[in-house]
């Protein structure tokens, strides 16, 4: 084996490990299809100035499949503390969505860990920007976990949401 | 002197992407301001540094100081001025701000402000942090005590 063979040698391993690295990497697994979930819903629960009632409405009822039945909630800001069906929580949002010209929703700093199988726990920041339609504009930030369990899909619905209190009047 | 692996190009463009990232990404952490909790001594769409060292190894933090405090992380974080420290009563009367039963002179309120709150002790280990804007409804407005261990650190100016 002569100097160039050994190089090539040397390249040809590293290109494999960045390979499988990737294949992992990329791999989906159960933190991906929860991030890919947040994402989701951050996506249906924005709104674009020219979204008419219809269009938002159909796109807020596509939340329902990422909720368990029922799904706990507890947020004294925004007045929700109990049990709801999806279809309740549907409702409130798109209520809350219409007092909206603009909005979008971010989640931020997720931090996932796996309890017990099928169950996840995910604590993060949810961020909701925009402008009502009095022309008002909304910067709200909150600290939130959640519990999420696999459905018969083996997909990650919400089971409960409980907002944190950062800041303690 | 210079290590002798940092004398090609690609290694020094390595140690400054990474000597950036640690001092940005955990030591001095830049702020983009959005929301106008803190006006006007910090107006939305701003920019701000978070100064970590300022809460390593027990370093105090003094009342006035204006501060990051985290939610679940850093990347969207509170900027708030600590106002009372725990063992503290804290009470809002008209819109002024009372400490232990007398009034704070707080020079960076600029705007009206029509609070009313009870008074309430800070509790051990948390510091009382509320934004220098308080012309919003006092509903509307996120203040209150918080644990110390979420102050990440005070803002460079």
């Amino acid at each position: 084996m002569n100097v160039s063979d050994g190089k090539r040698w040397i390249w040809l391993v590293g290109i494999a490990a960045v390979a499988v690295l990737a294949v992992l990497w990329l791999k989906p697994n159960d933190e991906s299809r929860i991030r890919r979930a947040f994402a989701a819903i951050a996506d249906m629960g924005a709104k674009s100035a020219d979204e008419n009632l219809v269009a938002m409405a159909l796109k807020t009822k596509s939340v329902e499949s990422f909720l368990a039945t029922p799904c706990a909630l507890s947020v004294p800001r925004a007045m929700l503390d109990g049990a709801y069906t999806p279809q309740q929580l549907v409702a409130a949002c798109i209520q809350a969505k219409g007092l909206f010209r603009t909005c979008a929703l971010s989640f931020h700093d997720l931090r996932i860990e796996f309890p017990e199988k099928d169950t996840a726990r995910v604590v993060f920041t949810a961020r909701l920007t925009g402008t009502l339609n009095s022309g008002e504009s909304v910067n709200e930030a909150q600290e939130v976990e959640a519990t999420l369990v696999k459905d018969g899909k083996a997909k990650w619905i919400f089971r409960s949401l409980t907002a944190v209190e950062t800041l303690k009047k | 002197m210079i290590f002798p692996v940092f004398r090609t190009k690609w290694w020094r463009l390595a140690a400054v992407a990474l000597g950036a990232y640690l001092f940005f990404g955990h030591v001095c952490l830049p702020l983009w301001i959005r929301g106008s909790s803190m006006e006007p001594t910090y107006r939305s769409r701003g920019l701000t540094f978070c100064w970590r060292p300022s809460c390593w190894f027990g370093a105090g933090l003094k009342r006035g100081d204006v501060v990051a405090v985290r939610l679940a992380g850093l990347r969207v974080m509170y900027l708030k001025r600590i106002v009372a420290f725990e063992g503290e009563t804290v009470e809002f009367r008209d819109g002024r701000l009372w400490l232990d039963g007398k009034r704070l002179d707080e020079p960076y309120v600029k705007y009206p402000c029509s609070w009313n709150l009870e008074p309430r002790r800070v509790e051990p280990g948390n510091v009382y942090v509320v934004g220098d804007n308080r012309s919003v409804p006092m509903e509307n407005h996120a203040f209150g005590q918080t644990n110390r261990r979420r102050v990440m650190g005070r803002v460079l100016w």
